[in-house]
């Protein structure tokens, strides 16, 4: 549709501007050509993915000089970057505290050349926590790195995220509130314009970085391998990535859109009433992997109006990016999506799918209650006051084995023929018996 | 024993009443009217056992019978029968009554084992008895809330099929609902006419009159009793059977019976009352095998002799067309109730979970010095003040217009 005016690959072009030193409130006094890059993001970029894989493969990247700060007994990241804003989770105030300057720390004692920071939540900064940010390492020469990916792609993973994260709009809803200028102040619109305008974004880091150490790295379409993007992100860092062989646990996955429509309604059900990490804690990450786990991939597409609008966001951005000079690694056409003909909205579902899903949720839900319940109380009851303590009890332990054997026995018979042969033979044995008896 | 013991062993005129059942006949409600009025049966001369440190009716049939619930250690159970007994002998009161439904699957021998164990005291059994028709529907229902996964069909076939009576449901449903198989037991034990069956009264008689009736038995006025506050099992319509069975398809009994009774009677079965669809009633298919059934329950009971209260007129079914068959539920029925569950459950998790410490990581926080630990305050004190801003905005317009021109002008920065 709207590809006549695509680009071929921009590649790894320095760009020919000159870096803005007069712009660069940072003391550039870098000894020994130390670096520290910060991916900013952006939010949906796939960044879940390269964080489990360099945190799965801290050790790789170390061997290649590359500091991924974390691990056993070290900074967390992304509450340092919330410690830094002065973010607290609503419920985990007191992990936050103090984590910007343990990280911080740990980088300033790192012998490695290069560290890598990342953390989506970083494209949220301020020019002033920015410049914080940057400040923080003051030895060092620090990069900006962000993802960026195709805008329709953005979307339906931004209301995917906005129903993990107890929100209620309809995908029509969420759709229309983004599209509209007039309501930019206003959610669903906000939340996703403060994580998606891009060049926003990055006017932020360049008043803080100069222009030169900007890297935007494009995120490969749909299809493509994801070591691709893993592979552009080294390209900026300077890591080889076919050494990052280590697997990693966990990955987002995708809904299926009986997932999204059933977990979108249940937030309806709660109404708010779980604070934010009880929230998280249960529907993002124990309801959505059990939804998650078996589901096949669906393609789904949006609608042409939609799809039109998308496409002009993404030809704008494209144009933008070219103006600004930015270093761009990977194909520029990756932002500006083709037209897919696609059987499927992504609010398009039926009961039967939906039923499905919520039982699979709720069949889940109904097993982690128990097991904490069993855990908590269930596993643990008090004898009465008043059972003798002697005497009485091998007999009634005995009469325990007794039952255990017959309901043994009766339970094999509900499963094989031959046995219950001869319970049946008993049973009409004794109606037998009775009738007779009786006059 | 002691003086007081040897007292009550020798008097002649202690009477205790059994009250052995049957299933859904209403014993839940019977046993809540009991509860609720121990202290003033007490002042009749009626001894009721139950409360704090004494045995427990349950438990105590359990430990008679030797059963455990599936899955769960014995400390609750073993002992009880052997305190039941006790306490009833000990009692100065010159009547006790028990009640619990599981009395009724008792065999000959454990009977007999129950009625000597209060010797030398004259032991009565009562038995009360309902319309087969709701029985049947009820007992299925009680199946599916105990994690059983057949459909009112095989349910219903299996109890008319006469091949079928060694197996799950239809031995468990004759086990519990054969009233002349267990009237014959109990009258191998106690004399015919101290085994009394009271019939539970049709659905429209005047609250109160099964209570009525069977205090009539034991000889006390049940109107001067008060009604209890809260008696009868959560009522779980059509809606919400069919999508607890489908749970126990999906759970295939991965929780033992006393996980699954804690989250699905305390916790599911409150919130599926609420999801509506009418009351359950029986298929016209299932008239003809559920009338003749009862016939034969009435014949029972009057060739076994045994005293009746009530009319056996009421055993007789009746059917109406109000209600629906069990099973016609629709997806969109089905998957609104669903997800009210899941909301509840959900909420409820998240709570009980909120309230187990020990979840957390430790503060790395504690060991930052002073100042650092300053900033870190400022910094949260300021993005809370934002966020509240922001906040506003979504509820209100004028903060809206300024935070959207505010965001305009740094997009354009």
């Amino acid at each position: 549709m709207l590809t006549a005016h695509r680009r071929p690959t921009v590649g790894q072009v320095t760009p020919s501007r000159a870096p803005d030193i007069g712009q660069c409130t940072m003391p550039c006094m870098t000894r020994d050509n130390r670096c520290v890059y910060l991916h900013i993001g952006l939010y949906k970029t796939g960044t879940t993915y390269l964080q489990n894989l360099w945190r799965a493969n801290r050790k790789q990247l170390a061997e290649q000089g590359v500091h991924y700060p974390g691990g056993q007994d070290g900074p967390i990241q992304v509450f340092a970057v919330s410690d830094l804003f002065g973010r607290r989770p609503k419920g985990g105030e007191e992990r936050i505290e103090g984590q910007w300057d343990e990280l911080t720390a740990a980088v300033q004692a790192s012998p490695d050349p290069i560290t890598l920071i990342s953390d989506e939540s970083l494209s949220l900064a301020t020019a002033r926590d920015a410049r914080k940010a940057v400040e923080g390492f003051p030895d060092h020469e620090v990069h900006v790195v962000a993802t960026v990916r195709d805008l329709g792609r953005v979307l339906l993973s931004s209301w995917h995220q906005a129903i993990k994260s107890d929100e209620t709009w309809t995908w029509r809803q969420f759709v229309d509130g983004v599209r509209d200028p007039v309501r930019r102040g206003q959610n669903p619109g906000r939340s996703f314009w403060i994580r998606q305008d891009l060049m926003a974004i990055l006017d932020v880091w360049q008043s803080v970085v100069p222009r030169d150490r900007m890297h935007v790295v494009t995120v490969p379409p749909a299809g493509a391998s994801k070591d691709v993007l893993l592979e552009r992100v080294g390209k900026v860092v300077g890591y080889d990535n076919t050494p990052l062989t280590e697997a990693t646990v966990w990955d987002n996955r995708a809904f299926a859109t009986a997932d999204a429509e059933v977990l979108r309604r249940l937030n309806e059900g709660l109404g708010h009433r779980l604070n934010e990490r009880q929230h998280h804690r249960v529907v993002r990450r124990l309801l959505t992997r059990e939804l998650t786990r078996n589901s096949v991939a669906e393609t789904v597409g949006l609608d042409p109006d939609d799809q039109a609008w998308v496409s002009a966001e993404g030809q704008r951005i494209v144009d933008d990016l070219v103006a600004s000079g930015y270093e761009v690694v990977g194909d520029l056409a990756d932002l500006v999506p083709t037209e897919t003909e696609t059987p499927r909205r992504p609010d398009e579902t039926t009961s039967d799918e939906m039923l499905d899903s919520a039982l699979r949720a709720l069949t889940a839900m109904t097993e982690e209650y128990a097991k904490l319940w069993w855990e908590g109380t269930g596993a643990r009851p008090a004898a009465p006051d008043s059972a003798p303590r002697h005497g009485g009890r091998w007999r009634s332990r005995i009469r325990a084995q007794r039952f255990r054997v017959k309901r043994g026995l009766l339970r094999l018979a509900d499963r094989s023929r031959l046995a219950a042969m001869p319970v049946n033979g008993y049973l009409r044995l004794r109606d037998a018996r009775r009738r007779r008896s009786r006059p | 024993m002691t003086d007081r013991h040897n007292a009550a062993m020798s008097a002649p005129s202690r009477r205790v009443f059994l009250h052995i059942g049957l299933h859904k006949t209403g014993t839940t409600y019977l046993q809540g009217v009991l509860r609720a009025n121990r202290k003033r049966l007490a002042e009749l001369g009626v001894f009721y056992p139950g409360g704090k440190g004494q045995p427990i009716h349950t438990f105590a049939v359990y430990d008679l019978f030797g059963r455990r619930p599936r899955g769960t250690g014995d400390d609750r159970i073993s002992g009880q029968w052997a305190a039941m007994t006790r306490v009833v002998t000990e009692s100065e009161l010159p009547v006790a009554v028990l009640s619990e439904e599981a009395t009724s699957l008792a065999s000959v021998s454990q009977a007999r084992k129950a009625v000597r164990s209060f010797e030398p005291a004259e032991v009565h059994v009562i038995v009360t008895v309902r319309d087969l028709g709701r029985v049947a529907l009820s007992a299925w229902q009680e199946d599916v809330k105990t994690d059983e996964t057949w459909t009112w069909r095989e349910y219903a076939d299996a109890l008319t099929d006469p091949d079928a009576r060694a197996k799950a449901p239809a031995r468990g449903f004759w086990r519990r609902q054969d009233v002349p198989a267990i009237l014959d037991i109990w009258t191998q034990v106690v004399p015919a006419e101290r085994v009394h069956v009271v019939t539970v009264p049709p659905a429209g008689s005047p609250p109160g009159e099964l209570s009525r009736r069977f205090g009539t038995v034991i000889g006390f006025d049940a109107a001067t009793l008060d009604e209890p506050d809260s008696w009868d099992n959560v009522s779980v319509g059509p809606t919400g059977t069919e999508l607890l069975r489908r749970i126990n398809q999906r759970l295939h009994r991965k929780l033992n019976q006393r996980q699954y009774h804690d989250v699905v009677e305390t916790d599911l079965a409150p919130i599926l009352a609420g999801a509506g669809g009418g009351s359950l009633r029986l298929p016209e298919s299932d008239r003809e095998w559920v009338t003749r059934e009862a016939d034969r329950i009435t014949e029972g009971i009057r060739a076994a002799g045994c005293p009746v209260v009530g009319d056996l007129d009421d055993l007789r079914p009746r059917f109406d067309d109000s209600g629906r068959p069990p099973g016609e539920v629709s997806d969109d029925e089905l998957l609104e109730a669903a997800i009210d569950s899941l909301a509840g459950l959900t909420e409820q998790f998240a709570r009980a979970k909120w309230r187990r410490p020990g979840r957390d990581a430790a503060a790395v926080g504690d060991q930052a010095p002073g100042t650092a630990r300053v900033g870190s305050a400022t910094r949260s004190v300021w993005f809370r003040g934002k966020r509240a801003a922001v906040n506003l905005a979504d509820r209100n317009p004028v903060a809206e217009r300024a935070l959207g021109a505010y965001l305009r002008r740094r997009r354009r920065d």
